[in-house]
């Protein structure tokens, strides 16, 4: 029964509203009379309603928002061109810096100078002439690198480790690339054949440079 | 002048114009309603400007979409009822002595604020039925609309907020 209770319901806010057709009316009517729930008054005291309308006739409180609306617009939209006018400065600012960073070479130093004293020492080969003299070559750059403690090491000791330039990985990469095209007798520990009566060695890595 | 309105300066200042129209003509009305739903004078002016605000950029991402005062009461009232939930939420209730304290600069009469005194017993969404049908002269089926509801629904509403509020004037009389 609760539907038609519910039904009721809203044929009793049409009423309030004014809106009710003369047949939904006396619908309600018929019915308020035999439902407890249902009394007349529900439809018919609309005081509360007609007092709202003549309320609002009556009221005399007036304010005045446009500027401050207009305020607040104008306020986010200077907020929005100033985010995009600086966006777009400090976007091209930081492609001019990059740019004349990497046209003046200032990069590739930077990084090499960042790398110095952390970067891992590149696998070199060292080749040690019948002569006892010693080439060591690394496999980044396959230039011989004398360093003083390597070619102490390849004229007297050979298990010790070595303490090498250290390469930059970047160049070190680089270095592997170009490694085939070199003359593998001299520099290549890997492939060097020992044809000419000369002895090879690869040298490990002997850890991170201090400086 | 391409170049301008590929930047959206055009769009903004026609916005902005229309939005200047649109608040000449329904603040006062907006404001008084929102006054009446939400009981505090100063919340209500906080809402009109969100509400403005709201179509504002709405007007902004479309200039030609047409904006009726129907858009700006449904944006209100919306408004209104969530920030009546969050007060709930909250237990943030104005104590019942200054119910209707916001009236009282302009409206001496006892009888009204015990009327706002009542409207402030309903719950946020009959208050939205019968504010939008008896204060603000809509009908039924357009305050449905507006709380996407059916009329059915706006006037059994109407129906439960009298009972309520005849209750509440009874008691207090």
């Amino acid at each position: 029964m609760r539907w038609r209770h519910t039904r009721y319901e809203v044929l009793a806010g049409a009423m309030l509203l004014g809106e009710a057709s003369e047949s939904e009316r006396d619908e309600f009517i018929a019915h308020a009379a035999t439902c407890p729930l249902c009394d007349e008054r529900t439809a018919s005291d609309g005081s509360a309603l007609r007092r709202l309308a003549l309320l609002r006739d009556e009221e005399t409180w007036r304010p005045a928002l446009t500027e401050a609306v207009l305020t607040r617009i104008r306020e986010r939209r200077a907020k929005r061109w100033r985010f995009a006018f600086g966006a777009v400065s400090y976007g091209g600012a930081l492609a001019v810096v990059l740019n004349v960073v990497v046209v003046t070479g200032f990069a590739d130093r930077l990084g090499e100078a960042l790398h110095r004293p952390f970067a891992a020492l590149a696998p070199a080969s060292a080749v040690l002439t019948p002569a006892g003299g010693a080439a060591l070559g690394s496999d980044a750059k396959l230039t011989p690198a004398f360093d003083a403690n390597a070619l102490l090491f390849a004229s007297t000791r050979k298990s010790a480790p070595v303490l090498m330039r250290p390469i930059p990985k970047h160049r070190a990469a680089r270095g592997a690339r170009s490694q085939a095209s070199q003359p593998p007798a001299v520099f290549s520990g890997l492939t060097f054949g020992g044809d000419d009566g000369t002895r090879s060695l690869v040298v490990e890595k002997a850890g991170n440079l201090r400086r | 002048m391409d170049n301008v309105y590929v930047l959206g300066v055009d769009r903004t200042i026609e916005a902005e114009a229309r939005i200047e129209r649109l608040m000449l003509e329904h603040q006062t009305k907006l404001a008084r309603y929102l006054r009446r739903f939400v009981n505090e004078q100063e919340t209500a002016l906080d809402l009109v400007q969100d509400v403005f605000l709201a179509a504002y950029r709405m007007l902004r991402a479309d200039p030609n979409r047409p904006l009726t005062a129907g858009w700006l009461y449904k944006t209100a009232t919306n408004h209104a009822i969530s920030l009546l939930r969050k007060r709930k939420r909250r237990g943030e209730s104005l104590p019942f002595d200054d119910t209707g304290s916001a009236f009282r600069l302009d409206e001496q009469s006892a009888s009204n604020v015990d009327l706002q005194s009542a409207l402030a017993a309903l719950a946020p969404e009959q208050l939205a039925c019968v504010l939008l049908t008896a204060y603000a002269g809509y009908s039924s089926a357009e305050a449905s609309l507006m709380l996407g509801i059916t009329a059915e629904a706006v006037r059994q509403r109407v129906c439960r907020a009298m009972r309520t509020m005849r209750r509440t004037l009874e008691v207090k009389a």
